[in-house]
């Protein structure tokens, strides 16, 4: 076989045993590849020590492969077995095992034969909720990744599903890794069913173990008694989101210079349009909730009677809004905050005069709402340095029905080009490891 | 002269519409501004999503004219491209076929029944 031999290269953690399971594939044999470009991974695990590094994502701890020069990848037949063997990492992790050839090489690279590493995690909602299937999936709460050796910046991402999109992208974190040189951490929030608006953060930055088990209290004797599955599953999400403060946690991560535990946060990302109109706050307790309608109007039998007998709502201005941002920004301190604006051209809107519109028509504008928003958001940046992701323009820009069809959901080069300013900010601010990397 | 609403064209995305809320009763004068009926529009044409992509709208009166008939009632399902409502320059005159399309603006607006108050 010409060309270049990649192999695993060292992954050595003192004092553990790392095991690897076999390789899946990411492209087709034959391929050609960008460089840096993932295109193959496997679980890992770590085993033998003392402590229990990753012991909440344990069962989900991934890494993926990309060849540092451009070329045509050949498969290596004995790196990948099939079935249950690659999905557990049952084998010995060696540095010096050929997974792949990389022919007409393009491009030079200091190690051509050993790949940079992409490290997933992703912490699930319940042990038992085991999706081996494939690249960082499962029901998560919090999906992380990781680039580059050793620790370097994290950004956190806590929002509506355009985060996913922007800072997961089609392939694990893959988009967001590909602009940015590392060593860098991104971590993404997921709440499911809670939205986390900024009250929501704030409030559970605030949290004492005492206010936790006042509604677990809450919660467990909530349900009425006919409460069925679908009720039970629902109210543990809903306690994860509520018991969980991800802009305070830290996280364990394992790079070839081994194993590191960083800080929490070095820079948020959030979603203005998490800002929903109303929301609830609990009769007794007073936290708040804030849920999509589609997820009230979902939800079962028994959560529905306790949410409507349990939380009185409330509408949020955007005053409202700009306190808790405010609280928020207090928490973070120097962290710089980046915020994705709301779309306010909503693409099938057609208001020729806005001067004959009544007073309620007036008030219950989306489009003025997304745009009042947005303003205060302005104001954020101007008192505090917030930085804004300007989603709204950029998908004014590119059209809102080429690229929004459904008014909701956007096309993968929108979504692509919000990527790109909020690497462009991450920049601007330093913060680390988003530098280019050329 | 008569005169007709029709819905927007939304045929090619496919959604489904329905009327979500009447604001004017047959008989009554609307002036330019007031509204006469808020859709709402689902893009995913009854799909079932996450997150399903539904917007309401408002359509609201660009002229003055009289509502001489609502085709379709609250809760009803629409047709793109058929006319929801029958409107008449004066109040009184015979029916006779809708000379043109009466001149309406759609305003997008935040959903005016959230599960909390809606009841459902």
């Amino acid at each position: 076989m010409s060309g270049i031999a990649l192999k695993l290269g060292p992954l050595a953690v003192p004092g553990f045993k790392v095991s690897r399971s076999g390789l899946r594939w990411l492209c087709a044999d034959g391929r050609r590849v960008r460089a840096h470009e993932i295109v193959a991974f496997c679980n890992i695990a770590m085993s033998g020590g003392a402590a229990k590094p990753f012991a909440e994502e344990a069962f989900d701890l991934q890494v993926a492969f990309a060849p540092t020069v451009a070329g045509r990848i050949r498969y290596a037949a004995e790196a990948s077995r099939g079935g249950y063997i690659d999905r557990l990492p049952g084998g010995v992790w060696d540095p010096d095992l050929v997974w792949a050839h990389i022919e007409d090489v393009e491009g030079e690279a200091d190690t051509p034969d050993v790949p940079a590493l992409l490290f997933l995690a992703g912490r699930r909602f319940t042990e038992i909720a085991e999706d081996r299937s494939g690249l960082l999936t499962g029901w998560h709460d919090r999906a992380r990744a990781w680039w580059g050796d050793g620790a370097g910046g994290t950004l956190l991402g806590a929002g509506i599903c355009e985060l996913d999109a922007i800072l997961r992208g089609p392939i694990a974190f893959a988009e967001m890794f590909a602009l940015a040189a590392g060593p860098a951490q991104i971590v993404l929030s997921q709440d499911e069913p809670l939205v986390p608006c900024a009250a929501v953060l704030a409030e559970r930055l605030a949290r004492s173990p005492d206010d936790v088990a006042a509604i677990r209290a809450d919660m467990a004797t909530g349900l009425t008694g006919d409460a069925g599955a679908q009720d039970w599953l629902f109210m543990g999400a809903l306690l994860n989101g509520l018991e969980r403060a991800p802009l305070t946690e830290a996280h364990d991560i394992v790079t070839r210079s081994g194993l590191a535990r960083t800080k929490p946060v070095d820079a948020v990302c959030l979603s203005l349009t998490a800002e929903l109109p109303r929301a609830a706050r609990h009769r007794r307790l007073g936290y708040t909730l804030n849920l999509h309608n589609f997820r009230l109007a979902a939800a079962p039998p028994a959560v529905r009677c306790w949410l409507r007998a349990s939380f009185e709502p409330f509408t949020r201005t955007a005053e409202d809004v700009a306190r808790d941002y405010r609280t928020l920004i207090a928490a973070l301190g120097d962290r710089p905050m980046f915020v994705v604006n709301a779309l306010s051209s909503p693409a099938h809107e057609r208001i020729t005069s806005y001067r004959d519109l009544d007073d309620r028509t007036m008030r219950g504008l989306a489009s003025v709402h997304a745009k009042t928003l947005n303003l205060m958001l302005h104001d954020l940046r101007q008192d505090f340095g917030v930085e804004i992701v300007d989603a709204d323009a950029i998908a004014a820009d590119m059209g809102m029905a080429a690229h929004l069809p459904d008014g909701v959901h956007g096309s993968g080069a929108l979504y692509g080009e919000i990527r790109e300013e909020l690497v462009r900010l991450l920049r601007a601010r330093g913060v680390t490891g988003f530098a280019s990397r050329s | 002269m008569w005169l007709r609403v029709s819905l927007p064209p939304f045929a090619a995305t496919g959604a489904s519409i329905r009327i979500a809320q009447r604001h004017a009763a047959t008989g009554d004068r609307l002036d330019r501004g007031a509204p006469l009926v808020d859709i709402t529009v689902d893009f995913s044409a009854g799909v079932f999503r996450d997150c399903p992509p539904v917007m309401t709208f408002r359509i609201v009166m660009q002229e003055a004219a009289w509502l001489r008939h609502l085709e379709i009632l609250p809760g009803e399902a629409a047709t793109p491209d058929a006319p929801i409502a029958l409107l008449s320059t004066d109040a009184t005159s015979a029916p006779e076929p809708a000379a043109r399309e009466a001149r309406v603006t759609m305003a997008s607006i935040l959903h005016h029944d959230d599960w909390w108050t809606s009841g459902a």
